[in-house]
């Protein structure tokens, strides 16, 4: 299976159709038998988040202040699983809890863990954002929660728009491009826990250079719709926030990321009417918009 | 604050610019700041120089402005970039 360009090869048969075929940067093995020398190897850890009903954790030999070569991680769901994996190896390493199984082994493994061992593992920059491709360009929607990405999505998937992302999004660098890759070909356009969704039968096939940023705006149902570019420091106060894990050793580093991807895509402000009636004409009017851009 | 004092970036400050605003980011606090245009000048000006005159001067070459309300509005900035602890101005 191929999820954020990266082919999956595991031992345990996840209950999601991930058949699709993409472009591949890299491979990642998951297998159930964690080495004793790495378990035994964990010394401390901290409550990392709590998300979806559970309590998470992040584990690892020393004070969490950057990722080395060889370092031993361990990610665990409290009661679910436990993944483990060793700095700069690319087989990650699965322990179930008296909870889990392969339905929420393969939510967690997908839409949490992976995004966090590949940014630690420095293999992408992940923003939180639902992405579509316009006319085979890759767009991405940004808004505070409950501000309408997943709704918005869900539109344009409907409209025929290959998804490339429904929440997070894998970015890295190409040639002096800024690079979208798919994530998985599912979307979750309401909210649930534990859950990755419904299946998208179109979804990205390759990694291509993002073309736009839209920041969605709601606002009354009967105002029109607006379109304005936003620049300076506005446009990096606006993505900062849908940088995903900030952690503090990552922050100098990413400061110069993205302002080097700000200086080089384009932000804009749309202002979206609070009437599921009115999606359509937001849909033709950014569809129109991202046509226009140089 | 006098015109010949040396004003030095923290070294825990990062600084990029995007679409010609510079954005600071103070490692310290984790804040970032951003610079308007003649913030970013500023910034600029003190970068290439070593005294807040130099800077002064700098500024006075580039901008059609009154030597007095350059020297208040560059002294104004420069003093709220010291209490956020961006720079330091060198002590009497």
């Amino acid at each position: 299976m191929t999820v954020y360009g990266s082919k999956i090869t595991s031992d345990i048969d996840f209950p999601l159709d991930l058949t699709h075929e993409t472009e591949i940067r890299y491979e990642v093995e998951l297998f159930s038998e964690v080495p004793d020398s790495v378990k035994d190897s964990i010394t401390c850890g901290f409550p990392l988040y709590w998300a979806h009903g559970r309590k998470v954790y992040l584990y690892s030999d020393r004070i969490f202040d950057g990722s080395e070569v060889g370092q031993p991680w361990c990610y665990e769901v409290k009661d679910v699983v436990r993944f483990y994996w060793v700095g700069e190896d690319r087989t990650i390493y699965y322990e179930l809890d008296e909870k889990g199984d392969a339905n929420l082994l393969s939510f967690w493994f997908i839409h949490l863990l992976l995004p966090l061992y590949m940014t630690l593992e420095n293999m992408y920059d992940f923003l939180h954002a639902g992405a579509v491709e316009v006319e085979g360009k890759p767009i991405l929607f940004i808004a505070p929660s409950m501000g309408g990405k997943s709704t918005m999505t869900d539109y344009f998937i409907k409209q025929g728009h290959p998804l490339i992302s429904d929440d997070k999004v894998p970015t890295f660098i190409a040639g002096g491009n800024f690079m979208a890759v798919g994530s998985h070909p599912y979307h979750r356009p309401y909210r649930k826990f534990e859950e990755l969704g419904y299946r998208v039968e179109r979804f990205t096939t390759d990694f291509k250079p993002i073309h736009a940023f839209y920041e969605l705006e709601g606002v009354e149902g009967d105002t029109d719709i607006t379109i304005e570019e936003i620049k300076g420091f506005a446009k990096f106060d606006a993505l900062l926030p849908n940088y995903l894990y900030m952690f503090s050793y990552l922050k100098p580093k990413r400061l110069k990321y993205l302002s080097s991807m700000l200086n080089g895509i384009k932000v804009f402000r749309v202002q979206v009417p609070w009437d599921m009636q009115r999606l359509g004409e937001v849909h033709d009017v950014i569809c129109e918009h991202s046509r226009g851009i140089d | 604050m006098n015109f010949n004092k040396k004003v030095t970036f923290a070294d825990t400050v990062f600084a990029q610019e995007v679409d010609g605003e510079m954005v600071l980011l103070d490692m310290n606090s984790e804040n970032y700041f951003g610079l308007d245009e003649v913030g970013t000048a500023i910034w600029q000006a003190m970068q290439e120089t070593e005294t807040l005159k130099e800077v002064f001067e700098v500024l006075l070459d580039q901008y059609d402005v009154e030597p007095e309300v350059l020297e208040k509005d560059l002294l104004g900035f420069v003093d709220k970039l010291a209490q956020s602890g961006l720079v330091e101005v060198e002590k009497n």
